[in-house]
């Protein structure tokens, strides 16, 4: 929409004796030429407001439409995950060696699936939406709305496709770890800075891909290298007590703390896994670090702040470009 | 990455040069009793698309340009061009116009997709626009499911979708059709089905500006009796609409203006039946014009041809001569 202005205007209604076909609140739109810069945030987001059925809808309809509503249709949206999380058990568990020493195999693959089920939802979130522009062509050409609602419906739809398997990953959870403290809430903030922080990314990456198509083809190896420089598939106080036995490079600590998922996706893994080298270590503690939480909200905030607004000053021009 | 302001310099134009003289700057459309504030108002609008010379924009192509240290070569296509004109309330506002003269870039411009590139366009009230069938449509749901989907990307809450889901129904008539087709994914539909849905989810929306793009065209003769029906209902009830058809009866028929469209001018704007005549006239003076050239061009040809088999001829002779009767 180019600087769409919506008014009521009762005042100049009020001027004319009778305006010949009654028309209760009047909406005047204006559209004039634009440079780079931000809609008026006040009617766009009441715009996103008032259509935000449309954006949950669009989302459970995508989903029923390729009959992921059905029992056998939610069991592969669970298989999947959990196909994936085998293959890394059996890259980490062979390979690596890792669950050798000092716990279970099947304390190590539930580690495994906390990170990577959260990794995958971050990365669903963003790859959906980085297509959600280019795929949404004949939606953005045909029609005026606020765009940013196809990402946030594919959000919606990465976060209907999260929440079966965390059922899964509770079953098993509940398996292994017996007793559970009231440190389990935690999760619930947790969730929510990393849908805000991945939602940001997306909106980043689904302005990006209009520019750079072959970025949809690039952005699942940048997601693949992402996981092995989160501690996702090591938690990280594992891969410190390596850097301090000398058997890893003092560089990957300083890969670890510079990334901005790291302390979000370790304070989930504290808060389920506990904070040992290994998941459910004797003497773990399961309480997360506040400074983590708070550095991980900052982070999403931040991601929020700069993708909205690309994605925001330059939607006027998606109908150009596709 | 260029951005569509207005004050940037253009390029490269092209265009074929307008025919016609361009359009006055305002044509106004209405002699009966003016309101004040018209529905819609398009003053000096000018769209142009900048198109680069790549077709694909791709990081790849970026990165490569940027090492060969080459410029992406910028077209711009005028697709409308200082347009100016006011539409009433309760107007039906026929455009018309040959492919490409603009007039769906110009709908997209009243409806808010396109920017302006400058110029400016007031819209009062609430506008549907039926530029394409089934947008937002997924064709593995049922009709049903679609018509609230469709009715969601229009803007509707599911309450007011709820409220006019069985007229939807009822205009679109499946069931005569096919029983029960309704309720059937999309995907098993006809295309004419389909449209018949997709057309009835746009009308029903009550909007107060209508905005439709060779909707029309869509379904059989009997559907597009009802269509049409339930467009002029749409106008009685003092409701706007523009319609750009290249289905000239239609527009002859429905519309109480007329506005002609070439090369992203207006060129007249008036009463339809005259503006019609005006436009068939045109193009069959085109065609004539065309033939004319077709024609000329052949003749010539012809001539050619003959002078060339002429002068063959005569090198033969000569030929023959210089080496004597042995060829």
């Amino acid at each position: 929409m180019a600087t769409a202005t919506s008014e009521t205007a009762s005042v100049e209604e009020a001027r004319l004796k009778t305006p010949e076909p009654p028309r209760p609140a009047e909406q005047v739109h204006v559209f004039e030429p634009y440079r780079y810069a931000l809609p008026k945030l006040g009617p766009y987001f009441r715009d996103v407001w008032s259509r935000r059925q449309f954006a949950t809808h669009m989302a459970s309809s995508t989903l029923k439409g390729q009959h992921f509503d059905s029992f056998f249709g939610q069991f592969w949206l669970v298989l999947n995950p959990m196909l994936l999380a085998l293959v890394y058990f059996l890259l980490t568990s062979v390979l690596g060696g890792q669950s050798g020493a000092g716990t279970s195999a099947m304390n190590h693959f539930v580690g495994l699936l906390t990170g990577l089920f959260a990794f995958f939802y971050t990365r669903n979130v963003i790859q959906f939406a980085a297509s959600s522009i280019t795929g949404g062509g004949k939606m953005i050409i045909n029609m005026s709305f606020p765009k940013v609602l196809l990402p946030l419906s594919t959000t919606f739809t990465a976060m209907l496709m999260y929440f079966p398997t965390l059922l899964v990953y509770a079953v098993f959870y509940v398996s292994v770890h017996h007793s559970v403290t009231w440190n389990i809430f935690w999760i619930i903030p947790i969730f929510l800075i990393q849908t805000v922080f991945s939602f940001g990314l997306g909106l980043l990456f689904a302005a990006v891909t209009l520019y750079f198509r072959d970025m949809s083809t690039l952005l699942p190896y940048v997601l693949r290298i992402w996981m092995y420089i989160t501690p996702v598939l090591f938690s990280l106080s594992y891969v410190k007590s390596e850097v301090a036995g000398n058997k890893l490079p003092h560089a990957i600590l300083a890969v670890y703390n510079w990334d901005p998922f790291s302390p979000i996706i370790n304070s989930w893994n504290t808060v389920l896994v506990g904070n040992g080298p290994r998941p459910f270590w004797p003497h773990a503690s399961y309480a997360p670090q506040l400074s983590e939480i708070l550095v991980g909200a900052v982070c999403a905030v931040l991601a929020l702040v700069i993708g909205a607004w690309y994605f925001m000053s330059r939607e006027r021009e998606f109908a150009v470009r596709l | 990455m260029s951005s569509l302001s207005a004050s940037e310099t253009v390029e490269t134009v092209e265009t074929a040069e307008s025919v016609q003289t361009p359009a006055p700057a305002t044509a106004a459309i209405a002699e009966k009793p003016l309101d004040p504030r018209p529905a819609i108002k398009v003053e000096d609008l000018h769209l142009y698309y900048r198109t680069k010379a790549e077709a694909n924009p791709t990081l790849k192509a970026a990165l490569i340009r940027k090492v060969k240290r080459q410029k992406v070569e910028q077209k711009v296509i005028k697709a409308v061009q200082g347009v100016s004109f006011e539409v009433p309330h309760g107007t039906v506002l026929g455009v018309i116009g040959h492919n490409g003269a603009g007039k769906s870039t110009l709908l997209r411009a009243l409806s808010g997709i396109l920017p302006p590139t400058q110029g400016r366009v007031e819209v009062r009230g609430r506008v549907s626009t039926l530029l394409a069938l089934g947008v937002g449509f997924n064709q593995n749901l049922t009709g049903r499911e679609n018509i609230v989907l469709g009715g969601l990307a229009q803007g509707w809450s599911k309450d007011q979708i709820r409220e006019k889901e069985n007229s939807i129904i009822d205009f679109a008539d499946l069931d005569t059709l096919s029983e029960g087709a309704i309720d059937r994914p999309m995907k098993t539909y006809s295309s004419g089905m389909y449209a018949r849905v997709a057309f009835a989810v746009g009308v029903h929306m009550d909007p107060d500006i209508l905005l439709v793009d060779e909707a029309l065209s869509a379904g059989d003769a009997r559907f597009k009796e009802r269509a049409t029906e339930k467009m002029l209902e749409l106008c009685e009830n003092a409701r706007t609409i523009v319609l750009v058809s290249h289905g000239l009866e239609t527009v002859r028929h429905m519309s109480n203006h007329c506005i002609w469209m070439d090369h992203g001018n207006l060129v007249q704007s008036g009463d339809p039946d005259e503006v019609i005549d005006n436009y068939i006239e045109k193009q069959h003076k085109d065609r004539e014009e065309a033939d004319r050239k077709k024609a000329a061009a052949e003749a010539k040809e012809a001539q050619e041809d003959e002078a060339l088999a002429a002068k063959a001829e005569k090198t033969k002779e000569a030929l023959q001569k210089a080496i004597g009767e042995d060829v």
